[in-house]
């Protein structure tokens, strides 16, 4: 299979300065499979945020970034059999120099660069705040007993554990919607964030412990000359009420934000049908297709060619 | 030229320093050099540089600001609530940080509280120690933008750290225009004399402990259309 990317909503290669911001924005709905703690400055819960008079979870977008960048960071490994797509040295969090730091994931989402060399690459994705669709029960605490060595609540001597800890999960059937949007990207970036959100369903508190717990669903993609960027705040604040059908309001507002210079694709009113190129996008993102490492390696590898020259790091 | 009023509502939290130091402080008034490059970026083709070097990328350089075909007021605050969002600290330029409830850290961290010498002394990761303080969602703003081309009616546009300002803005009626000293004598060398009759043609000059943080509030909007506009755009 070769790819195809669309004329609209991305840029044809890499560049460090861009004039033309053209953007793609994917709508992704995380369904929580598995109570998830998304904790922030209280240790037990979420930030809350009311909309009307109910309580929503809010999560920071970093919180979905980080471990979706893992993600991609991990394919990037596998792939990379003779060190172009990414350096044995390079620890993300710990970057040295540019040269040791430029792969598809530093290009894709930034790198600040401090230690040989102070560099500062900007992310090209912008993923929000987001909140849950339905409430976050305060209520719907989930206490918990230390346990001891033993695998009971009992010391070796008999006496009861005395830790209690509460937790405040975010519960299946309650999801949330997330507007990420790429700006200024090229074909292979996007490939690469599509293919860390379809491969990512591991995400805050406790995940090595809990295993599996949000599945992301590419609801739509909206291309357009400029920034398509949505918000989610917006959509639950105007558009969505307890009763309402989630797609329903999210079809409403995309209707009455839209500019003219938007494509949009998905399957709610307002959509066209996914085209072929979208399919196809989708299905080696999402590591379904035959030949998806095949094409993953090319076009990463194209990537990395035309960063490198930008960058002027061919010669070394 | 196009002179258009509107009122912004955010609609997730904002990160925005509008002082810096351990403590990050958004102060309600959201400062013009920022709203030039939510605009810029989207509205007005203004270049973006994806990657900077050296000194280019830890100083900022508001310089190419003056190539722009607009220009834009302060976001004088309507509604708006500067609510302590959470206690984090990170080292500026790099992705390393931290999250803690102890109450003691916070008070040194939001400098309430003398800093361990452990943490004073040691490398660059700590002592870039910050307290983020931001605007909550649902918070209005109001500003004008002055303009060869007209910008949409219902504009949306991002401000802030990480971009996490989502606002969406609606024309309405001009109540007070607020305009950024920084903004008008260090990036546009507009001249003191036109600056000191500025100051007799607004409410009142507000004063901050930086240079960006000072205003003229309630500046009369037929001597900014005919005096200071035609020296910016």
């Amino acid at each position: 299979m070769t790819l195809e990317y669309p004329d609209k909503g991305l840029v044809e290669s890499h560049s460090i300065y861009r004039k033309r911001k053209p953007t793609v924005t994917l709508i992704v709905k995380r369904d929580v499979t598995e109570p998830t703690l998304f904790r922030n400055s209280n240790h037990d819960r979420a930030e809350t945020q009311e909309f009307g008079d109910k309580l929503h979870a809010q999560v920071n977008g970093e919180k979905f970034t980080s471990k979706e960048r893992l993600t991609g960071l991990d394919l990037l490994r596998r792939l990379d059999d003779d060190g172009t797509l990414i350096d044995d040295e390079y620890t993300y969090n710990e970057p040295d120099d540019l040269a040791d730091s430029l792969n598809v994931g530093t290009l894709t989402y930034g790198l600040a660069g401090t230690g040989d060399q102070d560099f500062a690459i900007k992310s090209r994705v912008v993923e929000g705040y987001t909140y849950t669709t339905d409430e976050y029960d305060l209520m719907n605490k989930e206490t918990r007993n230390a346990v001891y060595e033993t695998g009971t609540m009992q010391d070796n001597e008999g006496e009861q554990s005395q830790a209690l800890f509460d937790f405040v999960k975010v519960q299946p059937g309650n999801d949330l919607v997330h507007f990420i949007t790429l700006e200024a990207a090229t074909g292979p970036m996007l490939l690469y964030t599509l293919h860390n959100i379809l491969n990512t369903g591991k995400y805050g508190a406790r995940e090595t412990r809990t295993g599996r717990n949000v599945r992301n669903d590419v609801l739509g993609v909206i291309l357009g000359d400029h920034d398509t960027s949505l918000s989610t705040g917006e959509l639950l604040m105007e558009y969505h009420s307890d009763d309402d059908d989630l797609v329903e309001s999210l079809s409403e507002y995309i209707q009455g934000v839209r500019r003219e210079d938007w494509d949009v694709y998905g399957e709610f009113e307002g959509a066209e049908a996914a085209p072929n190129w979208l399919d196809d996008l989708l299905s080696v993102a999402a590591r379904e297709a035959d030949d998806a490492d095949e094409i993953m390696k090319e076009e990463f590898g194209r990537l990395m060619t035309e960063a490198r020259e930008n960058f002027e790091l061919t010669d070394e | 030229m196009n002179e258009q009023t509107f009122e912004a509502t955010l609609y997730a939290p904002l990160f925005y320093s509008s002082s810096e130091g351990r403590a990050i402080r958004t102060q309600p008034t959201l400062s013009a050099t920022a709203l030039m490059h939510a605009l810029g970026y989207r509205y007005f083709d203004m270049e973006k540089r994806y990657a900077e070097f050296g000194e280019h990328a830890t100083t900022p350089d508001y310089s190419h600001l003056r190539d722009a075909s607009f220009f834009v007021s302060d976001m004088r605050p309507v509604a708006v609530e500067t609510d302590e969002r959470t206690f984090r600290s990170t080292d500026y330029r790099s992705e390393r940080n931290f999250t803690t409830n102890d109450t003691d850290l916070a008070r040194q961290i939001s400098g309430d509280k003398s800093i361990p010498s452990i943490l004073e002394d040691s490398g660059a990761a700590y002592q870039t120690i910050r307290n983020y303080l931001g605007v909550s969602p649902g918070s209005t703003f109001e500003f004008t933008i002055w303009s060869e081309q007209p910008i949409p009616d219902r504009p949306f546009f991002r401000m802030g750290i990480k971009q996490t300002g989502e606002f969406r803005a609606e024309e309405s009626s001009q109540n007070s225009i607020i305009l950024n000293k920084y903004l008008l004598s260090e990036v546009y060398d507009v001249s003191e004399e036109l600056l000191t009759e500025l100051m007799e043609h607004c409410d009142s000059f507000k004063r901050g402990n930086d240079p960006r943080l000072q205003h003229f509030v309630g500046s009369d909007p037929e001597f900014v259309r005919d005096r200071i506009i035609p020296e910016v755009v």
